[in-house]
C-alpha cells in the first residue's frame, strides 16, 4: 500500500488570503468574524459571519495564478473563485503547473455544500413584482447550483484525467474528500490527487443554522463556558496529495505525511451528536488505527469545535475516550473561532492550519476564549498561537446526518505509523 | 487472500416496479413505466406510491421530519433488507449514497419561504434535510448502521462513485459490507430547471427512483449463507471532458475508449456481454464504449422504460446484477440476451467525470 504525502496546499480564509497570511492570522489569534456584508443579515438571530471581504484576486494570487496556469475566473461564482485561488497556491507550492495534471494519474476529490447557491439566491430574492424566476434566471446560473459544479470548474482548469468525485457530507465534506484521495492513492487508482473543499456564504446556510438556533450573536467561543453557538464562515482549502515514491522521485518538498483516515456514522440523530462522545471517539480511533499510531504520540487535535454547547462537550468526551488521562492538558484547539465554520471547506482549511503549525512550530489557538468550562478539561490553547512543535496531529470534522470523520497527519521528519 | 466483493441483495424503487422480483418480472415482460400525465413533470417517469413506515415501524417519529428523497433512499434500503438474502448484521456496515441534485425541491421551498416570509419563519425542521447526506444519515439511523458513510454528488457518476467506493472499501478490508447505491427525485423544480436549460423533461425521458445494493466480502456472504448474485469486479474513474466546457456533458470518445479498455483489462473478467450506459443515446459515449470493448454488445433500454436521472447508476448496477444472476432475463425489449459473463456500467457526468465499472457472474 502506497504512503501518501502532502506536497502543496493553498487556503482562502476570512483571516488570510493565502497560506502565509493564514499562518500569520492563526499565530496571532486573529478573528475573521464580523457583520455580514454580502447580504442583509439584520433580520436574523445573528448577523455575524466569517466573510471574505476583499477580492481574492490579490497581486500575489494573480502571480500564483499565472505560474500555475489557473485562471481566476469569476463567472462561475464566489465558491469556485475561492477554490481556484486555493488551487493555484497549492500547485505552486507543490512545484506543479496544470500542464502536469493531465497525465491520467492525477485525480480530483472535492467537498462542499453550497456551490453556486448564493448566486441563485441573488436572482430569486431580487425578483421584482410580477417577475417569474423561471423567465429570467440565466440557464448558466441553474447549472452552477449543484454541489458538483465546483469540481467541474477545477477539472476544466486543471485538466485532471484520473478519477473525479465530489463528496457532500455537510461539515465533514472536505475531510472525507481528503480521505477519499488518500484511499485512491493507497489503492493504486491514482498517484496524485487534488483534494479539498470550498463553500461560500449564502442565506440558505446562514438562515438554516439560525432557524435551528445554533448560531451565536457574538464571535464564536469554542470550549468556553459561555459558548452559545457557531458563526458561519466561507473559504476554500486545496491540498496536493501524492504517492510518496512519486513525490520523492520528482524532488518535491513534503509538508506532511497523511497517515490515517477514519469515518463513521453515529446512527443516532439527524443533527445531534451522541451525548457520550462515542461517535467522535470512534472516528478518531479509526484514524489512529488506520495510521498505525498509538494515541500517546499525538501532540495536537484540531477540533471540530463549532462552539455549540453540545458539540464541544461531546467532542471533549470523545477526546477523553481516545486519549485517556493524556486528554487533560492536551492541546485541542478550534480554529473555527478564527475563521467561522466554513462548512464543507472546513476540513481542508483546518488541515492547512495543522500543516502550517507543523511547519512553523506553533500550535493554532482557540480565540475568544475566556472562561473555562469545568466539564471541558482539555487545553484549548487560549487566544494566541503557542510556540511548540507538532509531530503528529488529528483533525476532526463532524456533520449533520451523524457523519464523523478524522484524519491523522504527521510532520515529514517524524517517523511514526505504518 | 483478498477477493472481489459480491452483491448479495438489492432493493429497487423504480417507476417500472418496486422490489427485485417485481422489477425482474416487469423487465422480462417488456413493460415500460407510464409517463406522468399532467403538471410540471408531465412526460417524466415517476415511482409509484410507497409507504415507508411499514418497512420501519419503529422509525415513525423520525419519518415525520424526512424529505421525499431521504424516504426513497430508505425505502430502497428496506427493499434490499427484505430481499432474499437479507443484509445480515449491519451494525458495522458502510453506507454510500449517490445523488446529484439532493433535496432540490425542499431546498427551493426553503428559499421561497425565506423570500416570502422572512428569516424569522424559516422552518428549522426542514433545514437538516437540505444537506445531500441527509438520506444516508437517516438510513444509518433506521438500520442502526454505524460503519463509514459517504454521499457522492458528481452529477451522473454519483451513484457509480458510491458503489465503487463501497467495493474498494470491502476489497481493502476497511469494512466487510456496504449498502450502496443512489437516488434522485423528479419534481417541479427539476422539471422547470431542465426546461429553462433547454432540455424538456419529456425528452429522454427524465425519471426518478433509487436502488441500494449490498456489497460484501465473500467470507461474510459465506458465513451467513447468502448466495452471491454477481461479483463487483472493478471500477475505474476518469475524466472525459473536452476542455473548456465545465457545465456541459460533452465527452471525448477517445477518453471513454481508453477508460473502458482499462476497466475491462484490470477487472480480469470477460468478455463483456451487456452494456448499461448513463446516456444510451449519446453517440460519443457509445462510440467510445464500442472502441474500448472492441466488440458489439447489446445495450439495455432502461432509459426509455425507467427514465434517466443522475443517480440511475444504482438502478443500472441492480439491473446488471439481475442480468448476471439470470441469463434468461432479456437485455432489452428486443428480447436479446447478454452474450458474455460480464456487464459494463458506463457513466458520464456533466463536467466530464467518467466511470466504468465491470460486474461479472458469481
Amino acid at each position: 500500500m502506497s504512503d501518501v504525502v502532502i506536497t502543496g496546499f493553498g487556503a482562502v480564509t476570512p483571516i488570510g488570503l493565502g497560506v502565509e497570511a493564514f499562518a500569520s492570522g492563526l499565530r496571532s489569534g486573529a478573528c475573521g468574524v464580523g457583520e455580514i456584508e454580502l447580504f442583509d443579515a439584520s433580520r436574523y438571530r445573528s448577523s455575524l459571519g466569517g466573510q471574505i471581504l476583499s477580492d481574492v484576486r490579490t497581486e500575489r494570487a494573480r502571480e500564483l495564478s499565472r505560474r500555475a496556469g489557473v485562471p481566476l475566473q469569476t463567472r462561475y461564482g464566489r465558491t469556485s473563485l475561492f477554490s481556484l485561488a486555493a488551487l493555484a497556491e497549492a500547485l505552486c507550492m507543490a512545484g506543479l503547473h496544470t500542464d502536469d495534471l493531465g497525465d491520467g494519474e492525477t485525480g480530483l476529490a472535492f467537498g462542499g455544500c453550497t456551490a453556486g447557491t448564493y448566486e441563485s439566491e441573488e436572482t430569486l430574492l431580487g425578483l421584482q413584482d410580477g417577475q417569474d424566476y423561471w423567465d429570467i434566471v440565466p440557464p448558466m446560473e441553474l447549472l452552477l447550483t449543484p454541489v458538483g459544479t465546483t469540481a467541474d470548474v477545477l477539472l476544466t482548469v486543471g485538466g485532471m484525467r484520473g478519477p473525479v468525485s465530489t463528496i457532500s457530507t455537510a461539515c465533514s465534506s472536505a475531510t472525507n474528500a481528503i480521505g477519499l484521495g488518500m484511499r485512491w492513492i493507497q489503492a493504486g487508482r491514482a498517484t496524485r490527487v487534488i483534494v479539498g473543499g470550498a463553500d461560500g456564504l449564502c442565506r440558505l446556510t446562514h438562515c438554516g443554522f439560525n432557524a435551528l438556533r445554533l448560531v451565536s450573536d457574538a464571535p464564536p467561543r469554542p470550549f468556553d463556558a459561555r459558548r452559545n453557538g457557531m458563526v458561519i464562515g466561507e473559504g476554500a482549502g486545496v491540498l496536493v496529495l501524492e504517492d510518496a515514491a512519486r513525490a520523492v522521485s520528482r524532488g518535491a518538498t513534503i509538508h506532511g505525511r497523511l497517515l490515517g483516515f477514519g469515518n463513521g456514522a453515529e446512527a443516532h440523530h439527524a443533527t445531534q451528536p451522541r451525548p457520550d462522545g462515542s461517535g467522535a471517539a470512534a472516528a478518531m480511533q479509526a484514524a489512529l488505527d488506520d495510521a498505525g499510531v498509538e494515541p500517546g504520540v499525538v501532540d495536537y487535535v484540531n477540533a471540530h469545535g463549532t462552539a455549540t454547547p453540545q458539540n464541544d462537550l461531546t467532542e471533549c468526551r470523545g477526546v477523553h475516550l481516545v486519549f485517556g488521562h493524556r486528554a487533560t492538558g492536551m492541546s485541542v484547539s478550534s480554529t473555527k473561532s478564527q475563521t467561522g465554520h466554513t462548512l464543507g471547506a472546513s476540513g481542508a482549511i483546518e488541515m492547512c492550519g495543522v500543516l502550517l503549525g507543523m511547519r512553523e512550530g506553533f500550535v493554532p489557538p482557540t480565540v475568544n476564549w475566556g472562561e473555562a468550562d469545568p466539564e471541558i478539561d482539555i487545553d484549548p490553547v487560549p487566544n494566541e498561537g503557542r510556540v511548540g512543535s507538532i509531530g503528529v496531529a488529528v483533525s476532526n470534522s463532524f456533520a449533520f446526518g451523524g457523519n464523523d470523520a478524522s484524519l491523522c497527519v504527521a510532520h515529514p521528519d517524524v517517523e511514526v505509523g505504518r | 487472500m483478498k477477493s472481489d466483493p459480491v452483491i448479495t441483495a438489492l432493493g429497487v424503487l423504480s417507476p417500472l416496479a418496486m422490489g427485485r422480483a417485481e422489477f425482474a418480472q416487469a423487465w422480462r415482460s417488456g413493460a415500460s413505466a407510464e409517463p406522468v400525465a399532467e403538471g410540471p413533470t408531465a412526460g417524466g417517469l415517476a415511482v409509484g406510491k410507497f409507504i415507508l413506515r411499514k418497512s420501519y415501524p419503529e422509525g415513525r417519529a423520525l419519518m415525520r421530519r424526512m424529505d421525499r428523497l431521504s424516504k426513497m433512499i430508505c425505502m430502497a434500503g428496506a427493499l434490499a433488507r427484505d430481499d432474499e438474502a437479507g443484509l445480515g448484521d449491519v451494525s458495522r456496515t458502510a453506507v454510500a449514497v449517490g445523488t446529484d441534485l439532493g433535496t432540490l425541491e425542499e431546498t427551493w421551498a426553503f428559499l421561497c419561504r425565506l423570500r416570502e416570509k422572512g428569516p424569522e419563519l424559516a422552518n428549522p425542521n426542514s433545514f437538516p434535510n437540505l444537506v445531500p447526506n441527509a438520506g444516508a444519515g437517516y438510513l444509518g439511523i433506521l438500520m442502526k448502521a454505524r460503519g463509514p458513510s459517504h454521499t457522492f454528488c458528481q452529477h451522473s457518476t454519483c451513484a457509480d462513485d458510491a458503489l465503487s467506493w463501497a467495493a474498494d472499501g470491502v476489497l481493502s478490508g476497511w469494512f466487510d459490507s456496504a449498502l450502496a447505491g443512489g437516488a434522485e427525485e423528479l419534481g417541479e423544480i427539476r422539471a422547470r430547471a431542465m426546461a429553462r436549460a433547454g432540455c424538456p423533461i419529456s425528452v429522454g425521458p427524465a425519471g426518478e427512483g433509487g436502488a441500494m445494493l449490498l456489497l460484501e466480502s465473500r467470507a461474510r456472504a459465506a458465513a451467513r449463507g447468502a448466495k452471491p448474485l454477481a461479483v463487483w469486479s472493478g471500477s475505474w474513474g476518469g475524466s472525459g471532458l473536452r476542455r473548456g466546457s465545465p457545465l456541459k456533458r460533452e465527452v471525448d470518445p477517445d477518453e471513454v475508449a481508453n477508460l473502458v479498455s482499462i476497466a475491462v483489462e484490470r477487472s480480469g473478467v470477460g468478455p463483456v456481454g451487456v452494456a448499461l450506459l448513463s446516456h444510451p443515446s449519446d453517440e460519443a459515449l457509445r462510440d467510445g464504449m464500442l472502441r474500448g470493448l472492441g466488440r458489439e454488445v447489446p445495450m439495455t433500454d432502461h432509459d426509455a422504460r425507467c427514465g434517466i436521472h443522475p443517480a440511475d447508476g444504482a438502478l443500472r448496477a441492480a439491473l446488471a446484477t439481475m442480468l448476471l444472476a439470470d441469463a434468461t432475463l432479456p437485455v432489452n425489449r428486443s428480447g436479446v440476451n447478454r452474450n458474455g459473463p460480464a456487464a459494463l456500467l458506463l457513466s458520464a457526468g456533466r463536467g466530464g467525470s467518467l466511470r466504468a465499472s465491470v460486474l461479472s457472474e458469481a
